[in-house]
């Protein structure tokens, strides 16, 4: 982790800890759910993934939701429980199921997710951020999720998801080395391809990019992605610390 | 996940609500356009719709009230029964690219009419599969395999499809239109691929006209 990002706190450098701020708007969102949510669960069970995690280390590009995890067995055990104070706190549309939650807030959503990290967790303690003191999840599990369960499992490509692989080539490239060895070369030079494939397409995929810091990488954002999915070293899943499949049933033959 | 416009999900309940819930053409369904669709359509069919937080009564979209926590197995975007968007959609270059050479054994598609066509006599091989997707279909049994199979698959398994064998986006549109295949998790998947054609003309039933100032 750089620790100069300048979304880092005063407070946070004076202690020498990592600590950032979740910059608007959604540090809005956080304002209004986190409370509930502190009221069920430890603060230790959750942890600010996604888009927001990786801009209140960068600010590198605006985002407008928020994404938690929470370990699985706390959450079935809590979830309706929290959805009722979620409710209660103005939230206005709480739908969950098997290990998800997703509400919409005044200001824009969160999504709580439940799916087990992906890779190993180091022992040193994790960035938080300031108003709550929760953990945001590490930059390498940031992406390695992206990589892995969104692009690689689930075959979804927003143009997010490629600034972000973009920005940590800049800004933490040991991370997405970490990230990509969440994949094997065979899954990485597929989602290269298909990555390339959508050329000048790729910066209109999902929601418009906004307040990038790098307008420039936009006009050939796929070819730059493709590449740096291909190229970047990767030590292979079994020294990630597994194979990213969470067990689940598999539709393909063996 | 993007977020949720909330705004946007209220203006395409009301234009819903002008047109009797016609579709509107000038673009793929967005998450808003699905849920204000999803809170339309089952408005008029669960007995007790302000008790169960459905519809115009609902805290989403009449903007008052508390929400109504839902359990439910899958998001409203994944399990919402929709059909993709017209073929002429799919005709760009991300969409009509085929990544790899064709499998000879086509293992997957083998693989998955096993797997979820398994009891039916007669089911089609890997690669009756691959030529319907391919080729397209030739009548409604071919049609009624080739839907069954899409909506039994995983959605995972969706993506590599075009990963095993030579098969692109628009193959795999063009089974799910003429299928007449209607599964929210596989035309979102299927609808990031679109892109409006050249010439298209945008209908937006229900749609106010802008409001225009005194100048």
């Amino acid at each position: 982790m750089d620790g100069r990002s300048p979304g880092r706190t005063a407070a946070g450098a004076k202690q020498g800890v990592s600590e950032f701020e979740i910059i608007a708007p959604a540090d809005a969102i956080l304002l209004q759910i986190a409370p509930p949510l502190l009221q069920v669960l430890d603060r230790e069970d959750i942890a600010i993934g996604g888009g927001a995690a990786l801009a209140a280390r960068w600010r590198h590009r605006r985002s407008t939701d928020v994404d938690l995890t929470v370990p699985r067995s706390v959450f079935e055990r809590e979830a309706e429980r929290i959805a009722v104070l979620l409710r209660e706190a103005a939230v206005m549309d709480v739908q969950h199921g098997r290990g998800w939650m997703t509400g919409a807030c005044a200001d824009g959503e969160f999504s709580i997710s439940t799916t087990a990290p992906l890779l190993p967790s180091p022992a040193e303690s994790a960035d938080h951020e300031g108003r709550f003191r929760l953990a945001l999840q590490r930059t390498a599990e940031i992406l390695g999720r992206k990589l892995r369960l969104r692009m690689y499992n689930n075959g979804d490509f927003v143009s997010r998801d490629f600034y972000d692989i973009c920005t940590a080539h800049e800004r933490d490239p040991s991370a997405l080395d970490r990230a990509l060895s969440t994949l094997t070369e065979d899954m990485r030079r597929e989602i290269a391809q298909e990555i390339g494939s959508l050329g000048q397409h790729a910066s209109r995929m999902g929601r418009p990019l906004t307040g990038v810091h790098r307008p420039e990488w936009l006009d050939d954002l796929a070819d730059r992605t493709g590449r740096l999915v291909m190229s970047r070293f990767a030590i292979g899943p079994e020294a990630a610390g597994g194979d990213g499949s969470g067990g689940s049933k598999s539709d393909h033959p063996t | 996940m993007p977020p949720l416009d909330i705004e946007a999900v209220r203006d395409e309940f009301r234009r819903l609500d002008r047109c009797d819930g016609a579709w509107r053409t000038d673009r793929a369904p967005t998450r808003e356009d699905i849920h204000a669709r999803w809170h339309w359509q089952t408005e008029r069919i669960v007995r007790d719709p302000l008790a169960s937080g459905i519809g115009r009564t609902s805290a989403l979209i009449g903007g008052k009230g508390l929400a109504v926590p839902r359990d439910e197995g899958n998001p409203v975007e994944k399990r919402f029964r929709y059909p993709p968007m017209p073929l002429e959609w799919f005709d760009n270059a991300p969409a009509r690219c085929v990544l790899r050479e064709p499998d000879p054994e086509h293992r997957l598609l083998s693989h998955l009419s096993g797997k979820h066509l398994a009891g039916y006599t007669g089911r089609p091989s890997g690669a009756e599969l691959f030529a319907w997707f391919r080729d397209g279909m030739k009548d409604d049994d071919e049609r009624a395999w080739m839907c069954e199979l899409l909506q039994d698959i995983r959605e995972e398994t969706y993506p590599q499809l075009r990963r095993r064998d030579a098969l692109s986006i628009r193959h795999i549109a063009r089974a799910a239109l003429e299928s007449r295949t209607r599964r929210g998790a596989l035309s979102r998947w299927l609808n990031q691929f679109a892109q409006k054609p050249d010439g298209w003309t945008d209908e937006v039933p229900g749609e106010l006209p802008p409001v225009r100032s005194k100048a």
